[in-house]
C-alpha cells in the first residue's frame, strides 16, 4: 500500500464524519483545519501501520526465498553449534551414524573419486609409517639388520645348489623360493622385452629385503631382515665370484645333481669373505697413504678399533643384562682399560658370567660384583613357583629326592 | 639329490593345475581358477630307486591371444603335454607348444597326458593327437578327479629325465 492511498482514506473518513452535518458550511479554512486535525490525530498511527505492513512484507518474502533463508541459517549455525556444545549436547555424536553411512555410501558408489580425494593424505601417511618402522628397526640395540638366509641358485635351471639358514624358524622351502625368483625374473624379462636385463637386484617386502647377485652361471640371493647397509652387497658379489672360480666346471655341466656342491658351505664362505673384505679394504687404504703417516695411523686405528670393539662388547652385555629377568644393574664405571659393574642377581636368573662371555667381555679387564636378591620379575616368580611345585611333588613321591638343579630350571 | 625342473604345458582349461594339485597334494577342486603366470610346486619321488626332486612349473595355459613365456621353460628337463579328451581343439595348441619347445630348447622329453578321462570323451581328440602320440616318451589317460594315471605320468617323466641325465 502506497502513502498516497493512505492519505486518501482518512480524507473520506473525515468526509463521512462531517457529512451527517445538516449545515453545509464549507469553507476553505474549515477544510484546512480538518486536514490539520486529521494529521495530528491519525498521522503517527498511520505511519506506524505503514511501517509494520512493510516489515511484514519483508518477512514474508524472506520466508519464501530459499536462498535468503539459507543465508540466514548460515549466519547463526556456527553459533548454534557452539551453544549446543556449551549445553553438553554434541552435534557430532548425533550426526555420527549419518556421516558414517554417507561416507560408506560414497566409498561404495564412487571408489575412484574417494581414492582420488584420499591420495594427498595417503602418501604422507604411508611415508610416515615406513619411517616409523625404519626408526624402530634402527633403534633395535645392536641389531639394525640380520642376514637370515642365503640361496645359491643355478641360473639356467633355477635349481637350488646350496643354502644357508641363520634362523631355522624363518626358513622357507628354498627350492620354491629359488624357483619363484627365477619366475619373477623371467616374467620381467619377457613382459618388458628387456634383452640385456640381468635380473632384479632386490625385492623389498616390509622390513624384509632380498638382495639378488647375478653371476654368469649362478645367482646368490641374500634374505635380510631389517635395513642393511648397501656396502654389504659388495662382499656378497665377491662370494659369488669366488664360487664361480672354485666351481666353474660343476656350474657349467650342472644337470640337476647337487651332490658336487655338497662341500660348498656358503655360510662359512660368507663369514670368511667378510673377514677378507675387511682385510682387503684396510690394506688398500694403508698402501695409498704416505709412508710417514703409516705408523701414526696404525697406532690410532688400532687404538680406535680396540675402543670401538670394547665399547660394542660392553653395550651388547649391558643391553642383555638390562632385559634379563632377575638381574638389576646397580652401578657401572668405565675407566681406561678397567671397567666395573655392580649387579643384583636372583639365584634363579640366567648366569651372568655366560652373558658376559657371550658378549665377548674380557674377564681380566672387567670387575663384576654381584649381590644376591629375590626378584619379583614375572619370569622369575614363575620359575620360583615351578621349582617349589616340583620340589613339593618330588618330596611326595616315595624314594625320590629333588632332581632339579637351579641352572636347569633357569635355562 | 637330483633335482629336475619339469613343466606342465597345454591349452587353457585343459586341467594342468588340477593335475599338479592331484600329484603334489593328492586332492582335487572343481572350482576353476585360471593360472596367471606360473605356480611352482615341489615333490620328491622315487624313480628306479633314485630319489628325484621334481620342481613342477605349472605354467598358464596358452590360447590364441596369450603365448607362454618362453623364459619360463628355460632349463626344463622334460614336460607333461596335457590334452583334454573333451576338447579336440586342445590338440592344436599342444602341437604348437611342442614345436616351440623344440625350436628353443631342442629335443626335450615329454609325456603325453590325456586329461579329464572321467568325462565323456570326444573321439576326434585322439585321432588328431596321433602325431603327438608318436613323439611322446609315454602316454597316459588321467583323471585329476579320481587320481587315476596322474602319479604314473609324473613318475614316467621323472624316469625319462633321469635316463637323459645318465646319457649326458
Amino acid at each position: 500500500m502506497s502513502t498516497d492511498e493512505l492519505s486518501v482514506q482518512p480524507k473520506s473518513n473525515v468526509t463521512s464524519i462531517t457529512s451527517p452535518s445538516k449545515e453545509e458550511v464549507h469553507t476553505d479554512s474549515a477544510a484546512g483545519d480538518l486536514a490539520t486535525l486529521r494529521n495530528l490525530m491519525a498521522g503517527p498511527v498511520l505511519e506506524r501501520q505503514a511501517a509494520m505492513e512493510k516489515e511484514i512484507e519483508e518477512l514474508k518474502s524472506r520466508l519464501s526465498d530459499l536462498d535468503r533463508r539459507s543465508d540466514d541459517c548460515s549466519e547463526v549455525l556456527a553459533q548454534s553449534v557452539n551453544r549446543l556444545h556449551d549445553k553438553g549436547e554434541y552435534l557430532d555424536v548425533e550426526l555420527e551414524p549419518e556421516i558414517y553411512s554417507g561416507v560408506q555410501r560414497s566409498f561404495k558408489n564412487q571408489p575412484e573419486r574417494m581414492a582420488e580425494l584420499m591420495y594427498p593424505i595417503l602418501g604422507p601417511a604411508v611415508r610416515k609409517l615406513v619411517a616409523s618402522l625404519f626408526q624402530r628397526s634402527q633403534t633395535d640395540p645392536g641389531k639394525p639388520y640380520q642376514v637370515e638366509q642365503l640361496f645359491l641358485i643355478h641360473k639356467e635351471t633355477s635349481i637350488l645348489l646350496s643354502q644357508a639358514v641363520m634362523n631355522e624358524d624363518a626358513a622357507r622351502d628354498a627350492d620354491l623360493v629359488s624357483g619363484m625368483l627365477e619366475a619373477i625374473r623371467s616374467f620381467v624379462t619377457d613382459a618388458f622385452s628387456l634383452h640385456e636385463f640381468d635380473g632384479m637386484n632386490s625385492i623389498n617386502l616390509g622390513d624384509l629385503t632380498v638382495w639378488v647377485e647375478w653371476g654368469p652361471k649362478a645367482v646368490l640371493a641374500v634374505v635380510i631382515r631389517g635395513f642393511p647397509d648397501d656396502s654389504l652387497r659388495e662382499y656378497y658379489a665377491d662370494i659369488l665370484q669366488q664360487i664361480h672360480r672354485d666351481y666353474a666346471p660343476e656350474l657349467e655341466s650342472f644337470d640337476g645333481d647337487d651332490s658336487c656342491f655338497a662341500a660348498l658351505d656358503i655360510a662359512t664362505l660368507s663369514q670368511k669373505q667378510s673377514a677378507l673384505s675387511t682385510g682387503k679394504s684396510l690394506l688398500q687404504t694403508w698402501l695409498s697413504m704416505p709412508r710417514i703417516c703409516l705408523a701414526a695411523t696404525a697406532l690410532i686405528m688400532f687404538t680406535l678399533a680396540s675402543a670401538v670393539s670394547d665399547n660394542r662388547q660392553w653395550n651388547t652385555m649391558m643391553s642383555r643384562l638390562l632385559v634379563e629377568p632377575g638381574v638389576v644393574v646397580v652401578d657401572t664405571q668405565r675407566n681406561w682399560g678397567r671397567d666395573s659393574l655392580t649387579i643384583l642377581v636372583d639365584p634363579l636368573a640366567a648366569p651372568t658370567e655366560h652373558i658376559a662371555r657371550r658378549a665377548g667381555i674380557d674377564k681380566s679387564q672387567t670387575n663384576i660384583t654381584w649381590h644376591s636378591f629375590q626378584s619379583q620379575d614375572a619370569a622369575i616368580v614363575q620359575r620360583r613357583e615351578s621349582l617349589n611345585r616340583l620340589f613339593t611333588e618330588s618330596r611326595r613321591a616315595p624314594g625320590m629326592s629333588a632332581p632339579f638343579t637351579k641352572t636347569k630350571i633357569a635355562q | 639329490m637330483i633335482t629336475k625342473k619339469i613343466c606342465l604345458l597345454g591349452g587353457v582349461c585343459v586341467g594342468k593345475t588340477s593335475l599338479a594339485r592331484r600329484f603334489v597334494y593328492s586332492n582335487f577342486s572343481d572350482h576353476y581358477q585360471s593360472t596367471i603366470g606360473v605356480k611352482i610346486h615341489k615333490k620328491t619321488l622315487d624313480a628306479n630307486g633314485v630319489d628325484v626332486n621334481l620342481m613342477v612349473w605349472d605354467i598358464q595355459g596358452e590360447d590364441r591371444y596369450d603365448k607362454v613365456l618362453v623364459s619360463f621353460l628355460k632349463g626344463i628337463s622334460g614336460f607333461l603335454l596335457v590334452v583334454d579328451v573333451t576338447q579336440p581343439e586342445s590338440v592344436a595348441v599342444a602341437c604348437n607348444l611342442t614345436e616351440r619347445v623344440k625350436t628353443f630348447f631342442g629335443n626335450v622329453p615329454y609325456v603325453l597326458v590325456y586329461s579329464k578321462c572321467d568325462l565323456t570323451e570326444n573321439p576326434e581328440t585322439r585321432t588328431r593327437a596321433q602325431e603327438l602320440y608318436n613323439g611322446a616318451c609315454s602316454v597316459y589317460d588321467t583323471s585329476s578327479l579320481n587320481g587315476s594315471g596322474v602319479e604314473e605320468a609324473f613318475a614316467s617323466l621323472a624316469k625319462a629325465t633321469l635316463e637323459r641325465h645318465k646319457a649326458a
